[in-house]
């Protein structure tokens, strides 16, 4: 059991550091910066995605893009220039401060609060479980006892089950 | 004729409420011949619905503008599918095909429970047409469907462009058959607890219902998808429009549904949370459709202004309030031994699979109404949408797709760290593999090297269970290999076809991975006979045509693909004009799609002599997977469907027990 989950840890680290290495990449395109914007033409489309024929908002929007690409802006300065001139709802995704955070972090919190919970809940349902059959119980704390076989405790476990379908079926 | 459906509608509202009196009197004084008359009303709702939409279709068919809608979504000129499709292209018909599908819905539940479950059919009557009856008094008080104009004008305002589109023939009733159909299990679960008969019979008669409700929502979604993907200034398959939002989260939730209910039916656990998990399906139903009508949040799915929104929040909250009320009354009933043999089970891996996919829905509703919540609380007008969406969720399905590849490896009840070990080895050890040969063939991003690889890991854990299956059957019963498989799918239906639809989604995972992270795109202008560079592909533009059809003005260029100095074909994307009272413009992309990749062209403008254009060229790798996997869904979902003589024998003995609890109201 330990060693499953050792195992099942370190493939997670080795995908955590895979992820972590791919995104450190600050490559500024103009389709890169342009989808962190949204077309204010109502299309409500994100503006590298506005396809609407000469429309006369996004062209505009995604040639001042182009342009301060070319003089060396960052990113940041270009989406910041934005927020000034249309509000922050010319951001496409929240920006991570403030009360904004909480969108950002609230589903992670619920997920492993949830999970948290579901951990609890199942030791507590385990426990339950042996409490009511001391017999299963006393067997686990003996680890099974040295005079049993794992070949018949599998077999003594296949003929329970087989035992508990008929009983089942024959109610 | 219009008078026709207007009063089948009345009337209709008479029998729904008359229905759901006489189904709850009939059920709480134990008189039987009302709560036949209860199911006949339903019938008869059924029926005078179905002449409804008739008419609705006659006045579309017959170009019968005098009727508002008629004038509103169409027009002389339109083809004869989009007059049908027209129907439901705006608010009042797609309401009425709503109320339409319910209605035949609920007929079909009656007619399935003639000679069983008389206990819980009362209520189950009674709460699919207090439903009905909901859409009905907005369809005839609210948004009149048959609501009649002063004049006849001469023409009608014609149907949007964007709607002009095979998609809409297919994707809005589909959706709505999944939507309408989780209504079913909504009321047995609302049943079962009014009448206390909290057992899983209510769950086991619903099964199919349910299945059959997620695979048309998911095939909707799917299919809504397809139809963005083709039809411009949608964005691409998916926006993570709020629209979209709202059709993915109950699909999500009545996944975990259907994962959860199986604990129910072999443990006799978790009552509550599938009670929970079924009313959060439906009121993600109510809530999807609030946010299409009420215009709250801006979306390219939105109807416009409408007064519906307020009706659809009040009935979520009467919903949210009465079911919780109902929830809380019989929690003492719903205890059950909650047991579990061991931390690492089947059971508890699903206990996480729900996890994962509430906590998932619950993200895409945060981020979906939290604008709302930004302007409330800051009053800051602020946008949620695809890098936020993108960001938050990709890490969650990815550790869905991990479970789905780990979760049917781990024994019900109780499994051995050990059998677990030697079940994940080999899949593991193959699924690194392949991801070290990706990240060897050159594959940096970290998100898709990880999806990758537990595509591989899925895929390759379902082989093995297959394979080991088919090795039994041939070891034990010396059939042939194929046989083997035939027979070993053949009888275990749920589980296998549980498998493929593993599958499919596996593969939809594989689409969206390729799609969205190796996409290559380049927007150019060209004059004519000029070719552009899009990776290893040449593009030429050879012309510029312009013409005219019936409905439409039609401007489409013609652009030769090249690869390697040979030629592959052309591709036309287009940019129509739509007459029609007030001008509108579509654009028509083209795609030349592989297995491997679509090439993807946008007309994006052009110089009215033809002599220059602008495109936007796209080559979206994978992306025919996403449709692929889609086939691969609906094939599992067929099997998961069909009759099981197993299982029907292992009811018969369930059922008799009911049936006897069921004399006293007979």
């Amino acid at each position: 059991m330990k060693s499953t989950v050792k195992s099942v840890l370190s493939v997670l680290l080795f995908f955590a550091l895979a992820v972590t290495a791919s995104t450190l990449n600050p490559d500024f395109t103009l389709e890169s910066v342009s989808t962190e914007l949204v077309c204010q033409c109502g299309c409500g489309l994100v503006l590298n995605n506005c396809n609407h024929i000469d429309c006369g908002v996004a062209i505009p929007m995604r040639r001042t893009v182009t342009e301060k690409l070319a003089r060396g802006e960052s990113k940041e300065q270009i989406l910041t220039f934005f927020v000034s001139q249309y509000g922050e709802a010319v951001l496409a995704a929240p920006t991570r401060k403030g009360f904004n955070l909480l969108a950002w972090v609230l589903p992670f919190v619920a997920i492993v609060v949830g999970g948290g919970g579901i951990a609890l809940v199942i030791v507590a349902w385990v426990k339950k479980r042996r409490e009511n059959i001391p017999l299963r119980k006393a067997e686990e704390s003996q680890g099974g006892g040295p005079d049993v076989k794992t070949g018949d405790r599998e077999a003594a476990a296949r003929y329970e089950s087989i035992l508990q379908r008929e009983l089942k079926d024959f109610k | 004729m219009v008078d026709i459906g207007y009063f089948s509608l009345l009337i209709a509202v008479l029998a729904s409420g008359y229905s759901i009196i006489a189904a709850s009197v009939g059920r709480s004084r134990g008189r039987a011949e009302l709560v036949r008359s209860a199911a006949s009303a339903a019938f008869a709702v059924a029926g005078l619905l179905t002449i409804g939409m008739a008419v609705l279709l006659y006045a579309f068919l017959t170009r019968d503008f005098q009727v508002a809608y008629v004038a509103d979504y169409s027009s002389r000129n339109l083809p004869l599918v989009y007059t049908v499709s027209a129907l439901w292209g705006g608010q009042e018909g797609s309401l009425l095909l709503w109320a339409w599908l319910l209605s035949v819905f609920t007929a079909l539940v009656v007619i399935q429970n003639r000679r069983q479950n008389r206990a819980l059919m009362p209520y189950v009557i009674a709460v699919l047409m207090a439903v009905e009856l909901f859409l009905l008094l907005l369809l005839t008080f609210v948004t009149p469907v048959f609501a009649r104009l002063d004049g006849v004008p001469a023409d009608g305002r014609g149907l949007n462009p964007l709607l002009q589109n095979p998609g809409m023939i297919f994707h809005p009733p589909i959706l709505f058959l999944g939507y309408v159909g989780f209504t079913v299990p909504f009321a047995f679960a609302v049943s079962a607890l009014i009448t206390g008969q909290l057992g899983d019979v209510w769950i086991r008669s619903t099964r199919r219902w349910t299945i059959f409700s997620w695979f048309f929502l998911g095939l909707g979604v799917l299919l809504g998808a397809q139809w963005a993907y083709v039809e411009l200034g949608w964005g691409g398959y998916w926006a993570w429009d709020p629209v979209e939002n709202a059709s993915l989260m109950p699909w999500l939730t009545g996944t975990a549904y259907l994962h959860s209910v199986m604990i129910q039916e072999r443990k006799n656990m978790l009552k509550v949370w599938n009670m929970i998990l079924i009313m959060l399906t439906f009121l993600l139903v109510l809530f999807g459709t609030f946010i299409t009508r009420s215009g709250i949040i801006s979306s390219v799915h939105s109807f416009g202004q409408s007064a519906l929104g307020p009706f659809f929040l009040g009935f979520i909250v009467v919903v949210l309030a009465g079911t919780l009320i109902l929830l809380l009354s019989r929690l003492p009933l719903l205890k059950s031994t909650n047991e579990l043999d061991s931390l690492l089970s089947r059971e508890s891996s699903f206990l996480f699979n729900n996890l994962i996919l509430v906590g998932a829905t619950f993200s895409i509703f945060w981020g979906t109404v939290f604008p709302i919540i930004s302007e409330a609380v800051r009053g800051v007008k602020i946008t949620v949408g695809p890098p936020f969406f993108n960001k938050v969720t990709v890490p969650i399905f990815l550790a869905l797709l991990f479970l789905t590849g780990v979760c049917p490896l781990i024994a019900w009840r109780k499994a051995s760290g050990r059998n677990l070990r030697r079940n994940l080895l080999l899949p593991l050890i193959i699924a690194l593999l392949g991801g070290a040969g990706l990240f060897a063939a050159g594959i940096r991003h970290g998100y898709s090297l990880l999806s990758f690889t537990l595509v591989i890991l899925v895929l390759t854990t379902i082989w093995v269970e297959f394979f080991r299956g088919v090795r039994a059957r041939h070891n034990l019963m010396s059939e042939n290999y194929l046989k083997a498989l035939g027979m070993l799918v053949w009888r275990n239906k749920r589980r296998y076809g549980g498998y493929i639809v593993h599958v499919g989604m596996v593969l939809i995972f594989l689409g969206i991975t390729g799609s969205s992270a190796f996409k290559t795109e380049k927007e150019v202008n060209l004059s004519r006979g000029e070719s552009t560079e899009l990776r290893d592909y040449t593009i030429t533009f050879e012309t510029l045509v312009q013409y005219p059809t019936a409905n439409k003005d039609v401007t489409a260029a013609t652009l030769s693909v090249y690869r390697g100095g040979r030629r592959l074909g052309s591709l036309s994307p287009a940019v129509e004009k739509h007459k029609g009272l007030e001008e509108q413009t579509a654009s028509e992309v083209a795609i030349r799609s592989t297995l491997r990749e679509d090439l993807y062209a946008i007309l994006a403008g052009y110089e009215p002599d033809g002599s220059e254009a602008t495109f936007k060229l796209l080559i979206n790798p994978l992306v025919a997977w996403i449709w692929l996997g889609g086939l691969v869904l609906a094939l599992g979902t067929i099997l998961v469907m069909l009759p099981d003589r197993r299982e029907r024998e292992r009811l018969k003995v369930k059922y008799a027990r009911e049936v006897l609890s069921d004399e006293v109201y007979s």
